[in-house]
């Protein structure tokens, strides 16, 4: 059984111990210079603090050590994510007497992050292509955050002439509907 | 603490949004984020940095896999101090016997790190600065395992109690208790360092 009150109680000036370490960065306050009690718990605690202060000042230095090493794992890891990312969900592209070719969704979805990140004053959301209302073509679900003063009516007007425009050239395949959701309105300093 | 700007809160949410739909880079964006802390914390749980390494790559696949049972971008930090620590966890119940003291806290410690022993007595504030945190993490290593997870994550990567509480699914009541030993514990220790 474990026990959940500790010296966390009030010490006998009503201070409680966590108020006190709080404040042990800062010098001490009216109250403190009067109570021996805050005073002795100041000193006591005073080594702890130092160290846990430095240690905290150290993370710094040992992050910088650690960069190397974490962008190796990192990079590991995204090489594995990405692998079984390219091997999801595939969309019908071309029904043919030879055969379906098909084209793998993470294509698909790198194709609509690039067009509406290189439109101005938006930023892309949550996003999904769906199936189309045929097996050749596809439909997609867009949430959007607005730069505050923009205009919504002409960017996702924008946005889906663009797409339409860019999965026609460079995949061939055409969209069915461009569901667009203006969910958040943000302010670029 | 260095490592890359803490998003602001529409940035964050674009991040999360687009991980959540399947975009390798806003996830990596994450990592390098708090691949930093998530390390820092592997390390205190594990005391051993080559396997917190190894855990750490198993923590981010989690969190890849896990995306979509992430509710709030906002609770970002927690979730994945959670799946770091039910790693941890996992870890070592496969490792060694789970230390004790993830049960039942009182009077076991926690695995024990090899460390240095204490650096011979010098005059020189900065060689002693640096004993003294090499105590101060011996001590830590020494707390049991519960106490030891909540004051490192209170005291080194500056969590807020109720994010402590939502990591280690356990009472707010329970953390500051856990915290307020571990302090006393440890201030005890660090006395001769006066």
């Amino acid at each position: 059984m474990e026990i959940t009150q500790v010296s966390d109680l009030p010490y006998s000036c009503g201070r409680s111990e966590d108020e006190l370490w709080s404040r042990l960065s800062m010098p001490p306050d009216q109250h403190e210079l009067g109570c021996p009690y805050c005073q002795a718990q100041r000193q006591r605690l005073a080594p702890l603090a130092k160290a846990t202060t430095q240690w905290k000042i150290g993370n710094d230095s040992e992050n910088e050590a650690d960069t190397a090493l974490l962008g190796s794992i990192r990079g590991r890891v995204m090489d594995g994510i990405k692998a079984e990312i390219r091997r999801g969900t595939r969309f019908t592209l071309r029904i043919t007497t030879l055969g379906t070719l098909r084209i793998s969704g993470y294509v698909l979805l790198e194709t609509l992050r690039e067009v509406v990140d290189s439109i101005r004053g938006v930023a892309l959301r949550t996003h999904k292509i769906l199936p189309g209302s045929h097996p050749e073509s596809i439909s997609m679900s867009i949430n959007l955050a607005l730069e505050a003063g923009e205009d919504g009516v002409r960017l996702t007007n924008g946005i889906r002439d663009a797409l339409r425009a860019r999965f026609a050239q460079a995949i061939g395949i055409s969209l069915d509907d461009i569901d667009i959701n203006l969910e958040d309105v943000f302010h670029d300093f | 603490m260095s490592g890359p700007e803490k998003p602001d809160q529409h940035e964050l949410r674009t991040l999360v949004a687009r991980a959540q739909s399947g975009d390798p880079r806003a996830f990596e964006n994450i990592l390098v984020l708090y691949q930093h802390g998530l390390l820092r914390f592997c390390r205190s749980m594990i005391n051993s940095s080559g396997e917190a390494e190894d855990v750490l790559q198993e923590v981010y696949l989690s969190a890849w896999r896990q995306l979509s049972t992430l509710q709030s971008p906002e609770a970002l930090s927690v979730w994945l101090y959670r799946i770091a620590r039910h790693r941890c966890i996992d870890h070592l119940r496969k490792r060694t016997p789970l230390p004790q003291d993830f049960h039942d806290e009182e009077g076991n410690p926690g695995p024990r790190q090899v460390l240095e022993p204490r650096a011979n007595a010098s005059l020189e504030s900065s060689a002693e600065t640096r004993a003294a945190i090499v105590e101060l993490r011996r001590f830590v290593n020494e707390l049991p395992a519960t106490q030891r997870e909540c004051w490192v994550l209170k005291e080194v990567h500056d969590l807020s109690y109720s994010d402590i509480s939502k990591i280690v699914s356990a009472p707010l009541t329970t953390v500051r208790g856990r915290i307020a030993r571990a302090r006393v514990t440890l201030a005890e220790r660090m006395q001769p360092w006066k």
